[in-house]
């Protein structure tokens, strides 16, 4: 109930918002789902979403293997700490707009310098959280199935693995939300198709339905994959932690 | 069933400062297989890890350390923590199922008389989060005696449960080894515990541990024992005095409480 009002609230504040100001300059939640509708109808809408969703799939897929791997290998073993620390540390700090610039340049106007870019985006958030997991792990329960002479792999996949699973999988959706809103910069100044690319048009004409109606459906998009799968999945595989139980200070 | 032979076994850990700590001292040990030995010593004097040495988990020692597998090649050794250590990701059944090997059907049926025999049936699906302590801690047991271990290694398994959980489970633990008749190495500073469960009893001393002395209580106390017997509070007392003596005689037999073995050592 409160939810519903949460999100109601936000679409009431937007109307009066245009209803206040000429309509052209900030148009109004229905003028801009009908002409999201109209976008879906004529088949834009659905090609640049795929051709934003892909480049973020692909890249998201990419650092997090390269991020499980390097957080890993830095929370078990303090030689790869040290080793990899100084390209933690450039890749958490460097803007992510000088990426993009050097990958366009460096690379060309292309769908893999866009990938490479957001990859590098990506990639050390996912080391950051993948380490503190490997670190937290508790060695005491890796005992206990060495001592019962469980094989290694089974020490891996069974005990060490679930401890860092919820760190990857806590990691992964802030990654995939940060991957989608760094996908949008990367179309806007070099790519020719994606949602990036469709605002930047509807920029260039002065259309501030079109603008919105993409934006939109971008937000809606990230929140159903989100809240809704991620989420879900999120739930699902941790039940085992029972209920918090550091909520009991929060008032209701 | 099987022996452990321990000879001229010790262990010097190295302090963060670089400086050698010598935890085990030139230990030399016999139990034959089917023994149910208690060492009972101070905290801090090298008992966890002697079981870990035994247990395979400890590999940097000098000295020797063998198992010799009656029945087997390959003894097969379990060890009960003082923490219940259940993985939280899995329920009941499948971190019973996790230290077994086999068909599948093989283990269903284990694991389910096993529950039955800890008083745990029809908590199978239950994640550890939903268990106490203490059934916990027999989940904990139920894993250590499924596998038909031929060594058992117990480090202080009952001094995180309450004395009378703790009372009952000694009991079971009793009735569940007669029935295996594994050999048992249990470790832990409470003489009572010590003196009721043990065949034979090893006193340690600290800095570094050594065994001060070895005592066979088979002829002085005949099983079944009782927990409350008078003479298992007097072997205790005197297992206490001889603790006393070798760790510096900062308690004196007769008048300690046997069972809390607060020997603090001085120096």
């Amino acid at each position: 109930m409160l939810r519903a009002v949460s999100y109601l609230s936000i679409l009431l504040v937007w109307a009066v918002a245009a209803r206040l100001t000429s309509s052209d300059l900030l148009p109004g939640p229905l003028d801009t789902l009908a002409f999201a509708r109209r976008e879906f109808e004529r088949g834009a809408m659905l090609f640049h979403l795929w051709a934003t969703t892909r480049r973020v799939l692909i890249a998201f897929a990419l650092a997090l293997v390269l991020g499980v791997a390097s957080g890993a290998a830095m929370g078990a073993s303090r030689r790869a700490d040290r080793l990899l620390e100084g390209w933690l540390v450039a890749g958490l700090t460097v803007p992510r707009i000088i990426l993009f610039v050097m990958a366009y340049v460096l690379l060309g106007l292309s769908d893999g310098a866009a990938i490479a870019a957001l990859v590098l985006t990506i990639t050390p958030s996912i080391t950051v959280q993948v380490r503190e997991g490997t670190r937290a792990v508790d060695g005491r329960l890796v005992e206990m199935a060495v001592a019962y002479r469980r094989s290694r792999s089974a020490v891996w996949r069974r005990v060490i693995l679930p401890q860092i699973l919820p760190y990857v999988v806590g990691t992964a959706r802030a990654s995939l939300s940060l991957g989608w809103k760094m996908v949008v910069l990367a179309e806007l100044i070099g790519r020719t198709s994606g949602i990036g690319y469709q605002i930047s048009f509807y920029f260039q004409m002065f259309n501030m339905k079109g603008i919105m109606a993409y934006g939109l459906v971008m937000m809606v998009v990230l929140a159903v994959i989100d809240l809704g799968l991620l989420g879900s999945y999120q739930h699902y595989a941790f039940r085992w932690r029972g209920p918090s139980r550091s909520m009991g200070w929060r008032s209701e | 069933m099987t022996d452990v032979l321990l000879s001229h076994l010790s262990k010097v850990f190295a302090l963060p400062d670089g400086q050698p700590r010598p935890a085990l001292h030139d230990i030399g040990l016999r139990i034959p297989a089917g023994e149910f030995v208690a060492v009972l010593g101070p905290s801090g004097c090298g008992k966890s890890t002697l079981l870990n040495i035994v247990a395979g988990l400890d590999r940097s020692y000098s000295g020797s350390v063998e198992l010799i597998g009656q029945d087997r090649e390959e003894p097969r050794v379990s060890y009960m923590f003082q923490e219940p250590r259940l993985l939280p990701w899995m329920s009941v059944f499948d971190n019973l199922a996790f230290v077994l090997d086999g068909p599948a059907r093989g283990r269903r049926a284990t694991i389910t008389s096993w529950l039955q025999r800890v008083g745990l049936a029809g908590r199978a699906n239950d994640y550890p989060f939903q268990l106490s302590v203490g059934m916990q801690q027999r989940v904990a047991v139920a894993r250590a005696l499924m596998v038909q271990p031929d060594l058992l290694l117990m480090d202080e398994p009952f001094s995180s449960l309450d004395e009378l959980t703790a009372l009952g489970m000694r009991t079971e633990l009793l009735e569940l080894w007669k029935l295996l008749g594994c050999t048992v190495i249990l470790v832990t500073h409470n003489a009572l515990e010590a003196v009721y469960l043990a065949d034979r009893l090893l006193i340690m001393s600290a800095g570094p541990g050594r065994i001060i002395a070895d005592e066979d209580l088979r002829t002085r106390l005949p099983r079944p024992r009782r927990s409350d017997d008078a003479k298992i509070w007097s072997v205790a007392r005197h297992a206490v005095g001889l603790l006393g003596r070798g760790n510096g005689g900062a308690a004196d037999g007769t008048n300690a409480d046997p069972g809390e073995v607060g020997v603090e050592r001085s120096g």
